[in-house]
């Protein structure tokens, strides 16, 4: 190992997750006839949107150390929010603004009980997860609020110029994500905190105001995610979303992005994204049972988490 | 050094069951795949017709009843089926998933037993769009809302969910004696299966008078929260006599937290579905009945259906299959 040129571990985490995602769509376009068609890819690409808006609020969160468990629960409540708003004749616009700004609200709620009340992450958001879901379940009685309109079938099901308006909500998303991270101050320090709390604070900077702001982001991106799934269903479910904060976690997790914060960036995350949607969706196509296919990403984010400790040894 | 080679080496272990776990389930599917083309081509290969199958979760022995007699059903139509379920009955989204990615199979007919009366129309439209026909299994899709997107389906089956409630109302009052204090154990609030059945019951009770509903809650159809809903009613209502439960995952749930309260003298359970396991229950003396529905029977009619469309041949805008009570008398 010594003597090679190029070290395994020089190799960046996204290269290495790219290779992996380009390997399993070699091996599927060979399994399965109907996997390199142009609709299928478009299916695959469109079943990740969700989870890849979810996933890059919690990149965000994630780099700083935290976690937010509240994201399948906040998009169940502001799906309820959004489907009332529009069932109540309330201007599409509007509506969609106001589910995203409660979104919003609900990220200030997490991000003050980790800054404020000091609460660890898991903890906080554990608690905002049950709240959000439980307000979604009274809000509606359990039903879900169905048929909300053409405006709200065009953002699920529609396209501009042929591409899903889902995958193009998911493409300004990352575009945002990834300069408010590479090319802003914010997203210097959120990768400062994460690095090491300590040594950013005696810097002097307001470590509080960032660890607010990725909170804050996340709830924005379910926010977000809520309005995609309403729109995808043409419905709001107050069971909707649940287990969602897993497959988000489990992207950035793929992507390379490090539990302990500091480390991993959204290029990775919307790789680690497409990874396990595509890798659905094939399983899917071979006919492979679901109970499978969840053996199949487990293995997937121990393999990658395991790859990235050897590396960084 | 060592340390690092060791950690290399488990790395490399993982990667390689990895692969080779994955590399088994494609190979597993790929020999069922063969399995079932090779068994509908002696009808003729050209002519199989290869029907996509969406189930509500087969982690409810209702729905692999049905999958293990669609199946045959399948093979003795040489069919080729291609059959999927999520893992819990609340994954809306994830059914829609599984529709997508059949259609893009070039599937020639689709079933689906929806999670959910609305959300799964713009799947419907979906197979709609690409010419396949489409049959709703086991709970209704709203009309008005495929209406509203312009999609439609061939067929519903599905049983007699209210008649199944009234059933069920009747044997209660038969075991009491004609009185007491009851509860019901409903599923997930707004799926009109359970509105029906629960609807049913409640209903038929009024008409029969005597009996008196003193509690109603959901459980969302899963034997963990029956259990624990249960545990619940017999805290608030120590004298209860009867216990309704719109499916038998929950009845089975309520029978455990009787159990355990101690109360089974006292406490008759009614569920719906009469899966193999509330069968057990009832030959055992632990539940007094279940409404039978039959999955086998009803999963064998959609293939028919299915079968009936690409034939030509004429069939039903909706099938109502027949309930039933079962009691310990019945299974003998």
């Amino acid at each position: 190992m010594k003597g090679k040129k190029i070290k395994f571990s020089n190799i960046p985490t996204t290269v290495i997750t790219l290779i992996a995602l380009i390997i399993l769509c070699i091996i599927l376009s060979v399994a399965s006839p109907y996997f390199l068609t142009q609709k299928n890819l478009t299916n695959a690409v469109l079943q990740c949107a969700i989870n890849a808006t979810l996933a890059c609020g919690m990149t965000f969160v994630i780099l700083t150390g935290g976690i937010d468990l509240s994201v399948g629960s906040v998009v169940a409540f502001v799906g309820v929010m959004l489907g009332t708003f529009v069932q109540g004749g309330m201007n599409l616009p509007l509506a969609i603004l106001l589910s995203i700004i409660i979104g919003g609200i609900a990220g200030v709620i997490n991000g003050f009980l980790v800054t404020l009340v000091k609460l660890p992450p898991f903890i906080a958001t554990l608690g905002t997860m049950s709240i959000g879901r439980g307000m979604a379940l009274a809000k509606t009685g359990g039903r879900s609020i169905q048929g909300l309109g053409s405006g709200m079938k065009f953002i699920g099901n529609g396209t501009i110029l042929g591409i899903p308006v889902m995958i193009l909500i998911m493409v300004v998303v990352f575009l945002i994500g990834i300069f408010l991270l590479k090319y802003t101050k914010t997203g210097r320090y959120v990768y400062a905190v994460g690095g090491n709390l300590e040594a950013t604070k005696l810097s002097g900077i307001n470590t509080n105001r960032y660890i607010m702001f990725v909170y804050l982001f996340s709830g924005i991106m379910s926010g977000i995610a809520a309005v995609m799934l309403t729109g995808r269903l043409d419905a709001a479910q107050p069971i909707a979303g649940d287990g969602y904060e897993m497959n988000a976690i489990a992207a950035a997790v793929i992507g390379g992005t490090s539990m302990t914060g500091g480390e991993g960036g959204l290029l990775g995350t919307i790789l680690g994204a497409l990874f396990i949607s595509i890798l659905n969706n094939g399983l899917n196509l071979l006919n492979v049972s679901s109970y499978i296919q969840q053996v199949a990403i487990g293995l997937v984010i121990i393999f990658a988490v395991a790859l990235d400790a050897l590396r960084s040894k | 050094m060592l340390k690092k080679r060791m950690r290399f080496a488990a790395a490399a272990l993982a990667a390689g069951i990895a692969i080779t776990s994955l590399a088994g389930c494609g190979g597993s599917s790929g020999d069922s795949a063969a399995g079932s083309a090779s068994a509908s081509s002696a009808g003729g290969d050209s002519d199989s017709i290869k029907v996509g199958v969406v189930l509500k979760t087969l982690s409810n022995p209702f729905y692999v009843t049905m999958q293990e007699a669609m199946e045959a059903k399948a093979d003795e139509l040489g069919m080729e089926m291609v059959l999927q379920a999520p893992e819990t009955e609340t994954e809306t989204e994830k059914q829609m998933q599984i529709v997508e990615n059949l259609v893009v199979q070039q599937i020639e007919g689709l079933i689906l037993a929806p999670n959910g009366s609305s959300e799964l129309v713009p799947a419907v439209k979906e197979a709609n769009d690409a010419d396949v026909p489409v049959v709703i299994l086991d709970s209704r899709i709203e009309e008005a809302d495929l209406e509203e997107a312009g999609a439609h389906i061939e067929c519903f089956i599905g049983s007699d969910n209210y008649q199944g409630g009234q059933l069920a109302a009747e044997a209660m009052s038969e075991a009491l004696g004609g009185s007491g204090k009851v509860a019901v154990v409903e599923g997930i609030s707004g799926v009109e299966s359970s509105e029906l059945r629960v609807g049913g019951f409640k209903d038929k009770v009024e008409e029969l008078g005597g009996l008196e509903v003193v509690a109603s809650q959901p459980a969302d159809w899963e034997q963990e929260q029956g259990y624990t809903v249960t545990q619940n009613i017999l805290q608030a209502n120590p004298d209860i006599a009867g216990i309704f439960c719109a499916n038998d995952m929950m009845a089975l749930g309520a029978v455990k937290a009787i159990e355990d309260a101690g109360m089974e003298e006292q406490v008759t359970v009614i569920g719906f579905d009469a899966t193999d396991d509330a069968k057990a229950a009832i030959s055992e003396g632990r539940m007094y009945a279940s409404v039978g529905q039959d999955p086998a029977l009803m999963g064998e009619q959609a293939l028919e259906v299915i079968q009936s469309i690409k034939d030509g041949s004429s069939y039903e805008e909706e099938y109502a299959m027949d309930v039933k009570v079962v009691t310990a008398d019945d299974i003998g």
